[in-house]
């Protein structure tokens, strides 16, 4: 069993609060930025550098829901990172892009296709799709998230849907068949 | 027969929940009447569940949900220790002062993965005790009991010790700055567990060095 780990000699209440905070909500947030910035960039970087952003600038900003908060940073920083294309660059030729826990979890075909096929997606649209599918957030929390509108956040999702329906329609239909055959 | 972009997003929204009770009954109503639209809506349970369960095999576990936190907690520690003089300074001292908070978070970042690095040559990470690092290295990538190989490199980095708590077995993993200071400290009740960490730990350290140098990998990575 792991224990809490400790600061040596950090006794900053607000630190700890801060700490706290992102303790409680990691996992969710190194799952969206893996979600997002898939094999593009490093989503523990993104997480931190999300989140070091959030506590240098703290006073601007309402803590009563910090979850909320800090999952905004981190879609904003992945989002942010996308946009640079040295990071994309060296995320495609990643040397250890096989040996990471990420590709590991890859357990079959299906499970592959459909995350290339995600990873396909225009960064907003994939985005949105991850915030409304994997956070199950509300359309208007999304588009707080995404500093976006409400009707803009469906076109995204629904146009984010739309492609990867059309991505996957011919295996999807050529699984069917072999199921079918092999029944 | 394909529906039309209105019926999709429609379909969308009402798998989504955002349909109000008046459209979801109206929509159940058609649903019942149209077989066209029925199977679509079948279509579409199938792509979500398909998504469904690609979004899950990104779930992170428990070990790098534990790593980030600690990562995390040394860069705050990190900022927060280098941010009290910088208080004092003006507007253009701040941002000078953001840029070398920076700079001492990625050179620990690098110290680290340097530690990590090492970890099967001489040059492993710092046997810590009584949060004080100690000449000393375990290699970390052999299962067993902890091998001590050599002297500590003189960069910092991170160790793995086995300490007593009230009779229970447990390790501690630590991470050290340059002048060998422990930043933080990680627990856990199995060695096995505390090398699992500091495994992921280098291989991490290794990508964020990549990045830092431009995607140039070191040779030195390799060994």
């Amino acid at each position: 069993m792991k224990e809490e780990g400790t600061m040596a000699g950090g006794t900053d209440p607000t630190l700890e609060l801060f700490e706290r905070a992102v303790a409680n909500h990691s996992r969710r947030l190194l799952a969206i930025a893996r979600a997002i910035v898939g094999t593009r960039a490093s989503p523990e970087d993104v997480v931190q550098q999300a989140v070091t952003n959030l506590w240098q600038h703290r006073a601007r900003y309402d803590w009563r829901e910090p979850g909320g908060l800090l999952k905004r940073a981190v879609v904003n920083e992945s989002l942010r990172l996308l946009r640079h294309a040295r990071m994309a660059m060296v995320g495609d030729e990643h040397p250890d892009k096989v040996e990471t826990p990420l590709s590991n979890m890859i357990e079959n075909e299906t499970v592959s296709r459909v995350r290339e096929a995600i990873g396909k997606l225009p960064d907003h649209f994939r985005a949105a799709l991850v915030l409304c599918e994997y956070e199950n957030l509300s359309y208007a929390d999304i588009a707080t998230s995404l500093n976006a509108s409400v009707p803009q956040v469906k076109t995204w999702i629904f146009r984010a849907r739309r492609q990867i329906e059309k991505m996957l329609r011919e295996y999807v239909e050529k699984n069917k068949l072999g199921a079918a055959r092999g029944m | 027969m394909n529906l039309s972009d209105q019926e999709m997003e429609l379909l969308d929204r009402y798998l989504d929940r955002d349909l109000t009770d008046a459209e979801a009954i109206g929509l159940e109503a058609r649903l019942k009447a149209d077989a066209n639209v029925s199977a679509e809506l079948v279509k579409m349970r199938e792509f979500r569940s398909l998504r469904a369960e690609a979004f899950a095999s990104l779930e992170p576990s428990e070990v790098e949900s534990q790593q980030l936190q600690w990562y995390v907690r040394g860069a705050l520690h990190q900022q927060q220790s280098v941010a009290a003089p910088i208080g004092a300074f003006d507007r253009v001292g701040r941002w000078a002062g953001g840029l070398s908070r920076m700079a001492a978070v990625l050179a620990l970042g690098l110290v680290v993965g340097y530690g990590i690095r090492g970890n099967s040559v001489a040059s492993g990470p710092a046997l810590v005790t009584s949060n004080k690092p100690q000449p000393g290295a375990i290699d970390l990538t052999q299962p067993g009991p902890p091998l001590v190989l050599g002297t500590a490199g003189a960069g910092g980095g991170t160790g793995v010790v086995q300490v007593s708590n009230l009779g229970q077995p447990a390790y501690e993993v630590s991470l050290t700055d340059q002048s060998g200071k422990v930043v933080a400290t990680q627990r856990f009740g199995t060695l096995q567990e505390a090398r699992e960490f500091a495994k992921d730990l280098g291989k991490w350290q290794q990508k964020h060095r990549q990045v830092q140098t431009n995607g140039v990998r070191l040779v030195g990575d390799d060994f």
